[in-house]
């Protein structure tokens, strides 16, 4: 039976998709059997999610607009 | 070329990335536009992320447009034009970072959790799901994150940002930053444990 601290090490892995298939396999099965690592999982997996929603910013419309103009001023001034 | 995209400008918007920077290239230049249009908000979440700054981070936004647009003839359409221009606006993000003047170095205590030595959890895991009915609408909660990224050193932000909003692997994050994929792999548990720990802390004031 796969360790706990074993287990939260194969987590990073199965995010990135390298986790191995008889990896997974054994990280699937430790999960189904410990409370503790399914709520560490769950808790990690809310917190990634919460933090690239925090970071999905809209660039400001004034911004937006001005760097637009800038490019379209620069573009066709580098084309030329 | 002349042509200002307008935001009427809707038959463009069917157009793949890759027909839009062929046509760029072929002095559309109003096709770059679009491209702009497409891109320039997750490039600015990217260049926030990384250097916390607005003006800075518009800066970047400019920057990485204009670099994309005169090494598109670099460009090879094998891999996705986004990750293209992606790579261009941390690169350069990164680069702010270099020239800002030098801070110690600072290693981010392991936050959690903690193992026996079989290996086993010491302490019983908080729930975060009363967290999932959350959304960044609650201005507290989305403040508190924030707080979280900007408390983060530098070199563990910067691989934070890479993964969890630029969905690099830990072995491109590794190339690009010069790292090995271990040392990514440990920066970014601290960097994901901490905020992690910061919620729940969040999480416990609020019950």
């Amino acid at each position: 039976m796969l360790r706990c601290d074993a287990a939260v090490d194969m987590l990073l892995d199965a995010r990135d998709g390298t986790l191995s298939l008889q990896g997974r396999q054994a990280l699937e099965r430790h999960l189904s059997q410990c409370p503790s690592c399914t709520a560490f999982q769950r808790s990690y997996e809310r917190s990634i999610a919460l933090t690239a929603q925090t970071l999905a910013v809209k660039l400001p419309p004034q911004a937006k607009a001005r760097i637009q103009a800038l490019l379209h001023q620069r573009l066709d001034r580098e084309i030329a | 070329m002349t042509r200002t995209l307008s935001s009427s400008d809707t038959s463009l918007r069917l157009i793949d990335d890759q027909v839009l920077v062929t046509r760029t290239l072929a002095g559309e230049t109003f096709c770059f536009e679009e491209l702009f249009r497409r891109y320039s908000d997750r490039v600015y979440g990217i260049s926030l992320g990384m250097v916390r700054s607005e003006a800075e981070a518009q800066d970047v936004v400019q920057e990485t447009f204009m670099s994309a647009f005169r090494k598109l003839d670099s460009y090879r359409a094998e891999s996705p034009f986004r990750g293209w221009l992606f790579r261009i606006a941390s690169n350069a993000s990164l680069m702010r970072l270099r020239t800002r003047r030098r801070r110690p170095e600072v290693s981010l205590e392991l936050s959690g959790p903690s193992f026996d030595d079989e290996g086993r959890h010491e302490r019983p895991i908080k729930d975060l799901r009363p967290l999932a009915s959350k959304t960044l609408e609650d201005q507290e909660l989305g403040e508190r994150l924030h707080q979280s990224i900007d408390a983060l050193p530098e070199k563990y932000r910067s691989v934070l940002i890479l993964a969890d909003f630029d969905h690099r692997s830990m072995k491109e994050i590794g190339d690009q930053l010069g790292l090995s994929v271990p040392a990514v792999k440990t920066r970014l548990h601290r960097a994901r444990l901490s905020i992690r720990q910061d919620l729940e802390v969040y999480l416990a004031g609020q019950l």
